[in-house]
């Protein structure tokens, strides 16, 4: 174990600390979670559905263009062809059952474009090439339509019968009573063809099966240009995204690829002369940050050796102002102290400088705690009970760096007796993996307002005190230390009354 | 795009490809005119009566009055007998096809459709809304007379005087008067008829419009 004196040079802690920064950023770094409807899955849906209603509805008008062309063919074909039929018809008025029969069966057998069955009505005469005299298909509106006197046209309906599509042909037959001068005259026979359309559905159901596998390799191929176009998007998006986080880490110098003349790459390099900007911004800043600090470390290190000799000078009038005239003997100590106080500020000032350059370095042993506590207050004379109360629990093993936390313990304890109150109590104990170390003063505790800025550097809790006899850096220091130890100090007021300052360091 | 309109979009196209699928029924459409059948015997041996059919429509009939064929049917065949020359109205109403060729057999054709339907036509559901007068001998019959046209009228015009009262006569009665007159008149029955009778007149009508 190493005794728990003795101030070492510093170097070096930066680099750890800045690697342990990097770490925990990482951490928390980019979490690339899917997005459910996302602008891919939005895209493809996109396309899917434009090719789908194009599809869809191309293959409908297609479809439907098509079967009506099918069924008027076939409707046109069957009724001429019947028409002609009947009108090869010879008959008597009124007719004759058996002739007719004959003459339905010969048109029967001539059925275009597919077989079809015939009736013919006359009065109540019920004549049809089948053995069933009249049919269930034929609907009473085709009957009043070929019965209707008026109107001598042939028609045609289309039935759906037990899902079977039929298609039934009316057609009155009209003569010319004596001459073919006249009008044709009603002759009140009807024939009525029956002919089934399964062939048509069955061609009508093939354009249906075509139409449907023609549109699915269609909505296939267009999965392509959607999945390309997804891509065209979203890797740019990424790209945007991977470098505005980098540029959140810290490394300004990221640029984004941009090619191509488009909003994304627009946007892209926007985001490169932005990032430009500010990296140009931060390194200003960072420059004068530089300087400004070079310049206090510049100015005490100037001030240390001038200030030396004057030291040297100061004690040796102190020495010999016992022989001086009493005016001239105060003169001379109040000379004396300044300087010894301006030595501390200097050596304060650059001891900030170097926490500012980090350039401070931790030398951590394993030392004792409390040993170290005893041995700081002995360092400094505290010893007087009425002054300084240690309450330290014996046996704490931590490593820390000696020379530091004797600055810590120091400094707290010189500005509880400065600023507060005797009797100051320390307290040093171990609260889960955390060495505490507690100064407590019995003053009359800091104000609320001030609290949050007591650590701040030559900050005056009460302004109206200009001066003081400490540098005004010793919080500050205190602060830089604690932080050099991986821990934290906070002040507080008891509420018993007076200061509380907490001290916590990981063992 | 609306992510709800793009859907109405897409089901609607979808339902309208569904609904539009099968052969679907049609309404009655009209496909060309009638067909014009032959109508045996030949118009120069055959006189046109009309009656009705059973839903009250005229319907007419076509009367062979031809020469006897060389071997006729047996006149005991029951519905044989469309050859037989004349009619039931009584002697003096034969019909030959002399007076269909050199004479004016109207009023012989009239007094034929007055008797009413033969068996094979009442058969078929052929009847008639003319009172029955089939009375053997001198009955009374009607009359059809010529007036000489007034006007420039383009057509004869026949007064049709008939036995029974006509005031009372079913349209569907007096338009049988009205076609069987005009056919027998005209071949392309283009005449008007004044049919009369002893309670009065009636308008003169057309058989063909």
């Amino acid at each position: 174990m190493k005794t728990c004196v003795g101030p070492e040079p510093d170097a070096g802690r930066h680099e750890t600390e800045a690697a342990g920064r990097a770490t925990r950023r990482r951490a928390r770094g980019p979490s690339l979670r899917p997005h459910p409807f996302g602008l891919r899955t939005r895209l493809v849906l996109a396309f899917l559905l434009v090719a789908a209603v194009g599809c869809g509805t191309t293959a409908a008008l297609t479809y439907r263009a098509a079967r009506n062309a099918i069924l008027e063919q076939a409707q046109d074909t069957a009724v001429s062809a019947f028409r002609e039929q009947v009108e090869a018809l010879s008959t008597d008025l009124p007719v004759v059952q058996d002739s007719l029969r004959d003459s339905l069966m010969r048109i029967a057998r001539q059925g275009k474009p597919h077989p079809w069955r015939v009736y013919a009505e006359y009065g109540t005469l019920r004549v049809s090439s089948t053995d069933r005299p009249t049919s269930s298909v034929i609907t009473p509106e085709l009957r009043a339509r070929a019965a209707d006197e008026t109107l001598q046209h042939g028609s045609f309906q289309r039935v759906v019968k037990g899902g079977t599509p039929y298609l039934t042909i009316a057609v009155p037959a009209v003569f010319h009573a004596r001459s073919a001068d006249g009008p044709p005259q009603r002759t009140g026979l009807v024939f009525y063809a029956v002919m089934d359309l399964r062939a048509e559905e069955a061609n009508v159901e093939a354009m249906v099966m075509a139409a449907r596998d023609g549109a699915l390799p269609a909505l296939a191929v267009a999965l392509i240009p959607a999945l390309i176009a997804a891509r065209g998007v979203l890797r740019p998006v990424r790209e945007l995204r991977r470098a505005a986080h980098s540029m959140g880490r810290g490394r300004l110098d990221t640029r984004i690829h941009a090619k191509g003349r488009d909003e994304l790459s627009d946007l892209a390099r926007t985001f490169n002369e932005s990032a430009a900007e500010l990296e140009r911004s931060v390194a200003e800043l960072r420059n004068a940050e530089v300087r400004a600090r070079r310049f206090a470390s510049d100015v005490s290190h100037e001030l240390r050796t001038p200030l030396a000799g004057m030291l040297a000078v100061t004690e040796v009038l102190d020495e010999d102002a016992g022989g001086l005239d009493s005016d001239t003997a105060r003169a001379v100590r109040l000379i004396s102290a300044e300087t010894g106080k301006l030595a501390v500020l200097v050596e304060d000032l650059m001891e900030i400088s170097r926490f500012d350059a980090r350039a401070a370095e931790l030398h951590t042993d394993e030392v004792d705690a409390a040993d170290c506590v005893r041995k700081t207050l002995q360092h400094r004379r505290w010893t007087d009970p009425a002054q300084v109360v240690p309450h330290l629990t014996e046996g704490i093993r931590a490593r820390l760096d000696p020379r530091r936390f004797d600055v810590v313990v120091a400094n707290l304890v010189g500005n509880a007796l400065r600023h507060g109150g005797a009797p100051v109590t320390v307290r040093l104990y171990e609260e889960g993996d955390q060495l505490v170390t507690e100064v407590a003063d019995r003053g009359p505790g800091i104000h609320p307002d001030v609290l949050p800025h007591v650590f701040d550097r030559f900050f005056k809790a009460d302004q109206a005190r200009t001066r003081s006899a400490g540098s005004g850096l010793g919080l500050a220091i205190t602060l830089e230390n604690v932080r050099l130890h991986g821990g934290t100090v906070t002040a507080a007021n008891d509420p018993v009354g007076g200061a509380v300052f907490t001290v916590r360091m990981p063992l | 795009m609306n992510r709800r309109t793009a859907a109405a979009a897409l089901s609607a196209a979808l339902l309208g490809t569904v609904a539009g699928c099968g052969i679907q029924e049609t309404d009655v459409v009209e496909a060309g005119g009638a067909a014009t059948v032959v109508v045996a015997p030949i118009p120069e041996d055959r006189i046109v009566l009309y009656f009705l059919g059973p839903d009250g429509r005229s319907m007419p009939v076509a009367r062979d009055v031809g020469p006897p064929y060389p071997v006729p049917s047996s006149p005991t065949d029951g519905t044989g007998d469309d050859r037989v020359p004349y009619d039931g109205f009584g002697p003096g109403y034969e019909i030959s096809v002399d007076d269909l060729r050199n004479s004016d057999a109207t009023d012989k054709i009239l007094a034929a459709l007055l008797a009413g339907p033969r068996e094979n036509e009442t058969a078929a559901g052929l009847t008639t809304a003319l009172p029955a007068s089939r009375i053997r001998g001198a009955g009374p019959v009607p009359r059809v007379t010529e007036i000489p046209a007034k006007t420039d009228s383009a057509r004869p015009l026949f007064r049709l005087r008939a036995p029974f009262p006509v005031k009372e006569l079913p349209e569907a009665a007096v338009r049988q008067l009205v076609c069987t007159t005009a056919y027998a008149k005209h071949p392309a029955g283009r005449v008007d008829v004044s049919v009369g009778g002893p309670d009065g007149l009636l308008p003169t009508a057309r058989c063909d419009d």
